[in-house]
């Protein structure tokens, strides 16, 4: 399974983690979205966008919805709600690095018409609600292509490895 | 934009953004009848996807919104009356022989602007109030 972290998870850790920049922030929680979009067509820089061409990222449901929505992830750990797990450290020094797992995401129960665009190539942590819109931080390829259908729900689980 | 949080009987939620309640409840309705039947969440799934063999959900409760419940606090700012209130509780919390820490006192003052509750169950998890339900199963 591919994975990608973007630019603006980057700027994150040099301006405002390194910096205490004021205007490159994190969101006040994240999101995740699903993309018809592959990983191995994304780049560092790749934007969300209904114009497929590129490296964008393309969401589905940006035409009809269909049920689908951005699920929120808190930003806490371990807390109640859906948020990120305890952190593990993984002492390799190629591919090593630190991981955080989210509680698992549900997205759906999806509806008729289905979703269109339809068919998710992937999950991307990102910011916002809109469809299409907002910054993408990290992404991974779904298990396989999933193409919704009325009453369908999706599960996915993000794992996070900074390294 | 009416959105909905669906409420399984697994303590799993999601959001939902439906046209109008007709439409939700169609989809709702539509995956806790294959959870009260014993079949599988996802229908179109390919050969060997392990997403196959996961079965749908009972469902214990469908809210609405007027928005996207995650747009609360997006923002990220405050009223500064709340601001006000919210520091000067926690340095009275988090004051230890006369002094703070400015890394707890941010995070008090960064969980204003946190779309979710703590709370867990069959509760929602969100800040933001619902506009009312529209599928219940009496507790």
């Amino acid at each position: 399974m591919a994975v990608l972290a973007f630019q603006q998870m980057s700027k994150l850790v040099t301006d405002y983690v390194m910096g205490n920049s004021g205007t490159v922030t994190p969101p006040a929680s994240w999101t995740l979205g699903l993309s018809t979009t592959a990983v191995s067509t994304m780049a560092r820089n790749s934007v969300w966008s209904a114009t497929i061409t590129g490296t964008n990222i393309n969401e589905i449901g940006s035409t009809t919805a269909g049920g689908y929505a951005r699920q929120t992830i808190a930003k806490s750990i371990n807390q109640a709600g859906i948020d990120w797990g305890t952190s593990t450290f993984d002492n390799t020094t190629v591919g090593g690095g630190q991981t955080t797992t989210a509680d698992q995401v549900t997205f759906g129960a999806f509806t008729s018409p289905v979703p269109s665009p339809n068919g998710a190539n992937s999950w991307v942590l990102t910011d916002g609600s809109t469809i299409n819109a907002g910054n993408p931080y990290f992404a991974g390829d779904t298990a396989a292509t999933r193409t919704f259908a009325l009453g369908d729900t999706e599960k996915v689980t993000p794992a996070i490895k900074a390294g | 934009m009416p959105h909905y949080e669906i409420i399984y009987e697994t303590g799993a939620k999601s959001v939902a953004f439906y046209e109008d309640d007709e439409d939700a409840l169609k989809a709702t309705q539509a995956h806790h009848l294959r959870a009260t039947k014993g079949e599988p969440a996802l229908l179109n799934t390919e050969g060997g996807d392990p997403a196959a063999s996961r079965a749908a959900e009972r469902i214990v409760s469908v809210l609405k919104y007027d928005e996207h419940p995650g747009n609360y606090g997006e923002t990220q700012a405050v009223d500064v009356s709340v601001a006000d209130d919210t520091v000067m509780k926690a340095l009275k919390d988090l004051e230890v022989g006369g002094m703070v820490s400015v890394h707890e006192l941010a995070a008090r003052l960064r969980d204003l602007t946190n779309p979710h509750t703590d709370v867990g169950g069959h509760a929602s998890m969100f800040k933001m109030k619902e506009k009312g339900d529209i599928w219940k199963v009496p507790a």
